[in-house]
């Protein structure tokens, strides 16, 4: 037969039961703070994905780069080929302007 | 009296379960938000390199491109400058030789600078090379000025000019001058006709 005794010692044993679950609970909770405190400390000091990010950011601005200098370097070249044909030209004009050969007087 | 034990048993079960389920969900909620924060905090990250990578573009590729116009503006400047150090020599032989070109541009250099001074008198310094010429320049180009209604007396003025060629003419009072020597009219030729130069040759 079971005695108030008993029932004493079974409530004992439910308080104890909701303690510890009181308990474990609170340390899932302690654990999953520590845990997300360390994902957001790494998450800003992971500098890996901004390096990479600036590395390829960097290549890219260097290749557009080559490619505008290139591209003044073959326009050079075409200016080069140009005035080295006319040449000749350009000097009998300016030859001709001094002279007054049909051209405007210079004089001041 | 065992039923109110088992019940005890089963409520204190029961409020366990709930405590460790309602843990649970707190933890799963606690790094759910700190995974989104962490996302956010790489989102800013990268939009924060990539508008340092914006800036770093817009300086380089500036920087590229003045570099780009000054190789094309090198290439155009040195073929400019040859013309006039080409042309400068052109003219200096022209003028050594007293070539017939030279003397018919000096007759008119001399009749240009008359025509835009005030006077009936004018002195003319050439250099001392020209003196053999200058009687006869000074001749053709009175009789020119006659033609154009403008009877003026020109004289040879003792000051010889260090020049490549051309003449400076200035009244007797020296109060009024116009200069019109090779140096002179290269300058002006070179101001005045910096877009058709460029052109000849650019010309495809």
């Amino acid at each position: 037969m079971s005695t108030i005794r008993d029932l004493i010692d079974e409530e004992k044993r439910a308080r104890l039961i909701i303690s510890e679950a009181e308990d474990r609970a609170r340390k899932m909770i302690d654990d999953a703070r520590r845990k997300a405190d360390e994902l957001i400390r790494n998450s800003e000091a992971d500098e890996s994905v901004a390096i990479e990010q600036m590395a390829r950011g960097e290549s890219e601005i260097a290749k557009k780069r080559e490619a505008i200098l290139r591209e003044s370097d073959e326009e050079a070249k075409k200016i080069d080929y140009l005035c080295k044909r006319n040449l000749e030209e350009a000097i009998d004009f300016v030859v001709s302007c001094v002279l007054g050969e049909g051209h405007e007087h210079g004089g001041a | 009296m065992e039923e109110l034990k088992s019940e005890l048993r089963r409520l204190a079960e029961e409020e366990a379960k709930r405590i460790i389920e309602e843990a649970d969900e707190e933890s799963r909620r606690i790094l759910a938000q700190a995974e989104d924060e962490a996302k956010k905090a790489t989102e800013r990250r990268r939009q924060e390199t990539g508008r340092k990578l914006a800036e770093k573009e817009r300086v380089e590729l500036a920087s590229a491109r003045i570099e780009a116009r000054r190789r094309i503006s090198n290439v155009k400047s040195k073929y400019l400058n040859q013309v006039f150090i080409e042309a400068e020599n052109r003219l200096k032989e022209i003028a050594n030789k007293k070539t017939s070109t030279y003397q018919k541009a000096m007759v008119n250099y001399v009749a240009d600078a008359v025509k835009s001074l005030e006077g009936n008198t004018f002195m003319i310094q050439i250099r001392r090379q020209d003196q053999p010429i200058a009687d006869r320049i000074l001749e053709l180009a009175e009789k020119s000025l006659s033609k154009s209604g403008k009877n003026v007396t020109l004289k040879i003025s003792p000051t010889q000019m260090n020049s490549l060629g051309g003449v400076i003419v200035h009244t007797e009072d020296m109060r009024q001058y116009y200069v019109n020597t090779f140096e002179s009219r290269l300058a002006k030729t070179r101001s005045e006709n910096l877009g058709k130069i460029m052109e000849t040759l650019l010309k495809s």
